[in-house]
């Protein structure tokens, strides 16, 4: 029976033993499924799982014909790891005799690059042991293409998101650029919102080899892309625009100058040019502080074309026409002993109110606005949008500057006259498009719409027209207007045969720049719509202080600038000649 | 306890407890009586070809499970390579429309027409359609661009993408030079051509535009 018992045991101890077995086991399974199994959780998601940002796209910037004026495009960093990279490759893995020095493959990336050897091994050597080092920056994917040819291994191309401009400087000045630390300027900042996107994220399980594992968990956050901006401007016709005052800003040696075309029925800025120009794909090589628009940002006193607003409101009030009789002596003294002159010498004039608007006599326009009160003049100015922002939402956007009544002697008639008083070349365009618009001032537009990928149209614009002045009024001023080219002092500048053109040229004086009164410089500007029977466009063109003392130096741009509206919006000529205007008497 | 042991008498039970071989070592019982299974017996009894299509089929599952999820991890393969193959695709398109908006940019059209000879005319005329008649002053365009474009050298206006960009030559390069000396021949051409039509061709409409009817106004050809 010794062997019976010895059975026994056995089977006791083996029970006995799988029994610890099974305890211990049972133990660590607790052990990893219960205490650790949180944090094994997190580990083992982390090795498995992949996240992958998709960076959304940034909206792009459009004319009002849908040209892209500003777009995203797909640029790409030439990265390596100078740990790996400086010990060189063999072509062909298992072959020694195929070794590829370093230099060797530095020499091929300078050249399909255009940087120096010298400065790559400079990268490169800057720290051996480094896993991270960027060869070259926001190449294009022709670049790529070539590189990724030379099968340099452990050369990457990671995307980097860049913003090409292709039409270069048209509009530059008002779609902005985007720097390193996004959005700098113009409209590519304004309207930041829009353009903006959001990166969307997704999460999901990759084996050993990165590919996704199929049925594995997705954690998805779409990328949402910019929206795209539509500009009121016209692209083709902004350049037009801008080489025409460009060619005149460099005949007058001008600093700067500017050209806005308004369209009268709705206020759409359809053409906002600046000299200087920015490139917005190099604003670095423009001249300095020229990257904001100084259509909106450069207030100055307007000079002569304020005084149509001044007629527009004298009419509106009742206290003149367009014949009322003004005797304009050679000099007007004001009780604080000094005095107004017109830009011409004369003797005793008799001119109507067209005849003052027509020869742009500041003394005429002094003695007609003294028979409406100064608040009242304040009042219509207002109206008019002088001393405020546009309804445009433009950084830097200057307001001008409209002192408040009660008027000294001086500044109570020079403000007629657009002195004292500052505007931006748009705040004119806006006088104007009133005038041409009978009356009715319609927000200057420069955004017409912004559409979100998902087809929402964000509607930028909330301003609504004012009445100004009656439609009487503004009509009689347009006619008044109207003999400045058919009679004017430099209507033969201005003049396009078959054609109806109203307008006002302006020379203002420049305050020298530590007060002390006016120097020798002059703004000069012409302010016009087109055709005057039925405006459709206004144009204005200013250039910047020259020592030129008559407006004849901005009127070839401005007949350029109106033969290019002609031609671009097709205006056919006018069928009716323009009526007799009393001017003298 | 051995079984061999004859026994001559009859056992009741002369199967119970015996092995097989103990009765075949007692040939004196003639093997006349069998007993016999019962029909529900031999149903329970398991056959083996149950076992081997259970078996089977199982294999076939797991066999199945398996090109299934080859397949789908092919496909997995499959969806990586044409997501990244259309990735490349998108960069592709996206940087050759970039080229295209590039290259409709005002400044490159406007430097090649100047470079082909093309000049701004100074006037606008425009042709009415549905009678014929001229609208404006048709004057011929002079040999410089009388309008803004005359001061037109894209640097005014600059575009630093163009820079890499050539203007677009005349095709074929033993003909170049012909070419050239042929554009401004052609050029006054049309200079002559335009001015007699500037002589003849200015009319003042002084009625409003007839309506236009449907079609363009055409020749009537047989």
């Amino acid at each position: 029976m010794s062997g019976a018992r010895r059975t026994g045991r056995r089977l006791t101890l083996t029970v006995v033993i799988a029994v610890l077995v099974v305890i211990v086991f049972t133990g660590r399974l607790f052990q990893l499924q219960v205490v650790q199994a949180a944090a094994l959780d997190k580990v083992s998601a982390k090795n498995q799982s992949t996240t992958v940002v998709t960076p959304g796209i940034r909206g792009s910037i459009v004319d009002t014909n849908g040209v892209v004026l500003a777009q995203s495009v797909d640029r790409f960093n030439v990265t390596v790891a100078p740990k790996d990279f400086l010990l060189g490759y063999y072509r062909v893995p298992t072959d020694k005799n195929t070794f590829v020095p370093v230099a060797t493959s530095i020499a091929k990336i300078a050249n399909v690059t255009g940087l120096s050897a010298a400065d790559l091994t400079a990268i490169v050597e800057k720290d051996p042991k480094s896993l991270f080092a960027t060869l070259d920056k926001n190449v294009t994917l022709a670049v790529v293409g070539k590189l990724k040819k030379l099968k340099i291994p452990g050369v990457y191309y990671p995307a980097v998101a860049a913003r090409s401009y292709p039409n270069g400087a048209i509009g530059g000045n008002l779609v902005g650029f985007v720097g390193t630390d996004g959005p700098q300027a113009g409209v590519e900042k304004e309207y930041n919102g829009c353009l903006a996107s959001t990166a969307g994220q997704s999460t999901y399980q990759t084996g050993a080899d990165g590919v996704r594992i199929p049925g594995s968990t997705v954690k998805q956050t779409d990328p949402v892309n910019g929206g795209t901006l539509q500009l009121t401007i016209d692209r083709d016709l902004s350049y037009q625009v801008d080489q025409a005052i460009i060619a005149q800003a460099q005949v007058l040696n001008a600093p700067w100058a500017t050209a806005v075309v308004e369209r009268v029925s709705d206020g759409h800025l359809v053409a906002v040019d600046d000299y200087p120009t920015v490139d917005p794909n190099d604003p670095g090589a423009s001249k300095p502080g020229a990257t904001g628009s100084l259509a909106f940002t450069q207030q100055y006193e307007p000079g002569s074309t304020f005084k149509a607003m001044s007629a527009a409101a004298l009419i509106d009030a009742g206290a003149i026409t367009p014949t009322t009789p003004v005797v304009v002596p050679s000099v007007l003294r004001l009780s604080n002993g000094g005095y107004i002159k017109d830009s011409f010498s004369h003797g005793t004039l008799h001119y109507t109110t067209a005849g003052v608007l027509e020869n742009s006599s500041n003394i005429g326009i002094s003695l007609l606005s003294e028979k409406l009160p100064a608040p009242q003049r304040y009042d219509y100015m207002v109206k008019f949008g002088v001393g405020q922002k546009t309804a445009v939402d433009f950084a830097g956007q200057a307001s001008g500057h409209l002192p408040k009544p009660p008027w000294d002697v001086v500044t109570t008639k020079s403000v007629e006259f657009g002195q004292g008083v500052s505007a931006t070349s748009v705040q004119v365009a806006q006088i104007f498009e009133t005038i041409a618009n009978h009356g009715v001032r319609e927000p200057s537009t420069l955004v017409e719409k912004c559409t979100k990928p998902d087809g929402t149209v964000i509607d930028t614009s909330t301003a609504k027209p004012v009445r100004v002045v009656s439609a009487k009024a503004a009509d009689e001023v347009r006619g008044m207007l109207e003999t400045v080219v058919s009679g004017g002092p430099i209507s033969s500048l201005l003049k396009i045969p078959g054609y109806r053109i109203a307008a006002k040229t302006g020379t203002a004086q420049v305050a020298k720049a530590h007060g002390g009164g006016y120097g020798n410089d002059y703004i000069i500007s012409v302010a016009g719509m087109i055709p005057a029977e039925n405006p459709q466009y206004v144009v204005v063109v200013t250039f910047g202080p020259t020592t030129l003392e008559t407006s004849a130096g901005a009127a070839p741009a401005f007949k350029n600038v109106m033969l290019d509206v002609i031609d671009r919006y097709r205006i056919p000529p006018s069928t009716t000649p323009a009526p007799y205007v009393q001017t003298t008497w | 306890m051995s079984a061999n042991v004859a026994f001559a008498a009859p056992v009741r039970h002369p199967l119970q407890g015996r092995p097989r071989e103990a009765l075949e070592a007692a040939p004196q019982y003639p093997r006349r009586v069998q007993i016999v299974t019962t029909r529900a017996q031999r149903r329970a009894r398991p056959k083996l070809v149950y076992a081997l299509g259970a078996t089977g089929v199982i294999f076939a599952i797991f066999l199945a499970q398996l090109l299934i999820t080859i397949a789908l991890s092919g496909g997995a393969y499959t969806i990586t390579d044409l997501q990244s193959s259309q990735q490349a695709l998108g960069l592709t398109a996206s940087s050759l429309n970039e080229k295209l908006e590039t290259l409709g940019s005002s400044q490159n059209l406007q430097a090649n027409a100047l470079a082909l000879g093309m000049v701004n005319s100074s006037q606008a005329a425009f042709l009415r359609l549905s009678n014929g008649s001229v609208l404006g002053t048709a004057t011929a365009a002079g040999s410089a661009s009388s309008t803004s474009a005359q001061n037109g050298s894209s640097d005014s206006v600059p575009n630093s993408l163009l820079t890499d960009i050539p203007l677009i030559k005349s095709t074929g390069a033993g003909h170049g030079d012909s070419n050239a000396s042929n554009s401004p021949t052609n050029n006054s051409d049309s200079t002559q051509g335009g001015s007699s039509t500037a002589s003849t061709g200015t009319v003042t409409p002084a009625a409003p535009p007839p309506p236009q009817n449907g079609d363009l106004p055409s020749p009537v050809t047989h």
